[in-house]
């Protein structure tokens, strides 16, 4: 009985705190900002997003920015949604593709800008990229897999044949690897595949790779990015170069990339909810597909390699040290 | 209110996660990893099907193909003698292929915009969703009651008891097992599929960490309602449920922590809310001994 009546007062407790509605509905506007997991990338939009909010005149009495991250755990990804809704923000930014979907199916009036989700379309979150629906609009982060290895074809020419190392759970990284494919038949390239199912997997896949491969491409994957370094020393010690899709994996050992830099996805995505916020309709607001790429270059792991850059590269690109 | 009717579906959709793993680590003392695999595998299955347009078969198809899973786990415990954990990680872990294989080999379905069973009816509201939720939660709940009062219910219950005394009584325990835990498994790919249709997408992840939820649902519902009955224990893991989900619920409520605190915050929340009986119990004791101390003065 008594532990009934405990169970009762926590219920009551739980309750009340979670249905209390959030105060005033004054002249400050909220902003939601909702995330998966927390990884280098993922950092990189939301500051990009918070900076150029900032920037635009958005301060901090003018603004509100409330930061939710489920920590890894898809299924606080739900609550996180509701939660927003309840407490009723007037914008809600997602980064990556489940945030994003879980967004949309809540089905609200809040307008939803997602931030680097891969292929929009295809993840169901909105049907049209000219004219979005349901209520979001954002930016896509495609890879250009075809100026990468052509790239690559100017740094390290005789490449016959690539290693590609990827994680299967992410759609990101599976969608990329296709248009890599896709590029390598039409090249005449031979590919071997790398798959790693977790981040402790990733020393072996790539050992695996090592003999077989003249270079090695991973895609926009989170878990190999996570495992960067320990790829990248395996790979220098072959003296075999890694072509990320990242400034963040150029940054952790890889030679280089053909990136968008996920600062700037962040920016132009909050030039996208400025718009909404000062009043345009989100369907009149398309869906961009980022495409101004920089090329980024380790100039440790280049001469560790034995690659020599010349100085229109050294000058064009961004070099890291 | 958003957040408390949601906080409520969610609760009930992992309340069946929760009378799954009940089954499996409760009534048969065993400890069943497989859950991991089967939650996504319910997902997967349920989440295909609906996108071809059959939403109901798929919640039904996910009950077989978490019928299948938990199978092979118990074949793999009694035929080849494997321990228990390490026939359901051996499961667990090959399901993750074979999701991967049902999704086409994508990591993510989406089902925004397909007929699901919480968009069936003509108004898909609030309350429409809920009572999908808690219909489905209750049909379970009554199923698994009566089931576990069968001769075949009971003597699973006996097996988890003591296996040696049902091993002698003449019963063969290998099968009953392997129901047991093909049951349980059933229940949580169940939940998976709802779960699927519920949220609109299906993730090859959404199933890690599955096991964690589920049996803190389990504990948190027996700290309130004790251990006392099966049909008390199946009570006690929706409800457990519905308060870890509240739980979480509040911890995203408060803005006063950072966004990364959110998992230190829940699991500090669930603490506090497992030690309100052992408290309420010291409370009491003390207040005894105080008692007892003043009537012997008085001596």
């Amino acid at each position: 009985m008594k532990k009934i009546i405990a169970l009762v007062v926590l219920l009551v407790v739980l309750f009340s705190a979670v249905a209390c509605t959030s105060q005033e509905k004054s002249d400050t506007l909220t902003v939601g900002i909702i995330q998966l997991t927390d990884n280098g990338a993922f950092t990189d939009m939301r500051e990009g997003f918070i900076n150029r909010l900032r920037e635009l005149g958005y301060t901090e009495d003018k603004l509100i920015i409330v930061e939710k991250s489920a920590q890894g755990d898809m299924s606080n990804l739900n609550s996180i949604c509701q939660e927003m809704v309840n407490s009723g923000v007037d914008l809600v930014a997602t980064i990556a593709t489940p945030a994003s979907q879980a967004m949309v199916n809540m089905n609200t009036d809040i307008p939803v800008i997602f931030i680097s989700v891969g292929d929009p379309t295809g993840a169901g979150i909105i049907s049209n990229m000219e004219k979005p629906d349901k209520n979001a609009t954002g930016t896509s982060n495609a890879i250009p897999v075809d100026e990468m290895f052509k790239m690559a074809d100017s740094l390290t020419p005789g490449i016959e044949t690539y290693g590609i190392l990827y994680n299967t759970s992410e759609k990101n990284s599976v969608t990329t690897v296709e248009k890599a494919k896709v590029y390598f038949d039409t090249n005449g390239i031979q590919y071997v595949e790398a798959v790693v199912p977790d981040s402790s997997e990733v020393q072996q896949a790539t050992q695996s790779l090592i003999g077989k491969v003249d270079a090695i491409f991973v895609p926009n994957d989170s878990k190999v990015q996570a495992a960067m370094p320990q790829v990248a020393d395996i790979a220098k010690t072959a003296q075999i170069p890694v072509y990320g899709s990242s400034a963040v994996m150029v940054e952790s050992g890889a030679f280089a990339t053909i990136s968008i830099s996920d600062i700037e996805i962040g920016a132009l995505s909050a030039d996208m909810a400025d718009q909404v916020l000062k009043g345009t309709q989100i369907d009149q607001i398309p869906a961009i597909t980022v495409s101004n790429f920089t090329t980024v270059i380790n100039k440790e792991t280049a001469s560790e390699i034995g690659v020599e850059l010349s100085k229109d590269i050294l000058s064009t690109a961004t070099i890291i040290e | 209110m958003t957040l408390l009717i949601g906080s409520l579906q969610l609760g009930l959709i992992y309340g069946l996660l929760a009378l799954g793993v009940y089954i499996a680590f409760r009534i048969l003392s065993i400890p069943d990893l497989t859950a991991d695999g089967s939650f996504t595998l319910g997902l997967a299955v349920s989440a295909v099907l609906t996108v071809a347009g059959h939403p109901i078969l798929g919640i039904f198809a996910a009950l077989v193909a978490g019928a299948v899973a938990g199978t092979i786990t118990g074949l793999l415990q009694t035929k080849m003698k494997v321990h228990p954990i390490l026939a359901g990680i051996i499961t667990m872990t090959g399901l993750y292929s074979i999701n991967l294989f049902i999704m086409g080999v994508s990591s993510n379905v989406s089902l925004i915009g397909n007929e699901t069973i919480f968009s069936m009816g003509a108004n898909a509201s609030n309350i429409t969703k809920t009572l999908i939720a808690a219909i489905i939660s209750v049909i379970v709940f009554m199923i698994l009651m009566w089931f576990f009062k069968t001769q075949l219910g009971l003597s699973i219950r006996a097996t988890g008891n003591n296996e040696d005394m049902v091993r002698a009584s003449s019963i063969n325990v290998d099968r009953v097992k392997i129901i047991a835990i093909a049951i349980s498994n059933s229940c949580v790919a169940l939940s998976g599929a709802v779960l699927a249709q519920y949220q609109g997408f299906a993730d090859i992840s959404s199933g890690v960490g599955i096991m964690v939820i589920g049996l803190a649902s389990v504990i948190i519902g027996e700290v309130f309602l004790g251990k006392r009955s099966v049909t008390l224990g199946f009570a006690a893991a929706i409800i457990g449920s519905i308060v870890y989900r509240f739980i979480i619920a509040l911890a995203l409520r408060s803005s006063i922590f950072p966004a990364y605190a959110l998992k230190l915050v829940s699991a500090f929340i669930v603490a506090m809310a497992l030690s309100i009986p052992v408290i309420k119990k010291n409370m009491q004791q003390r207040k005894i001994i105080r008692e007892g101390r003043k009537s012997a003065k008085n001596y």
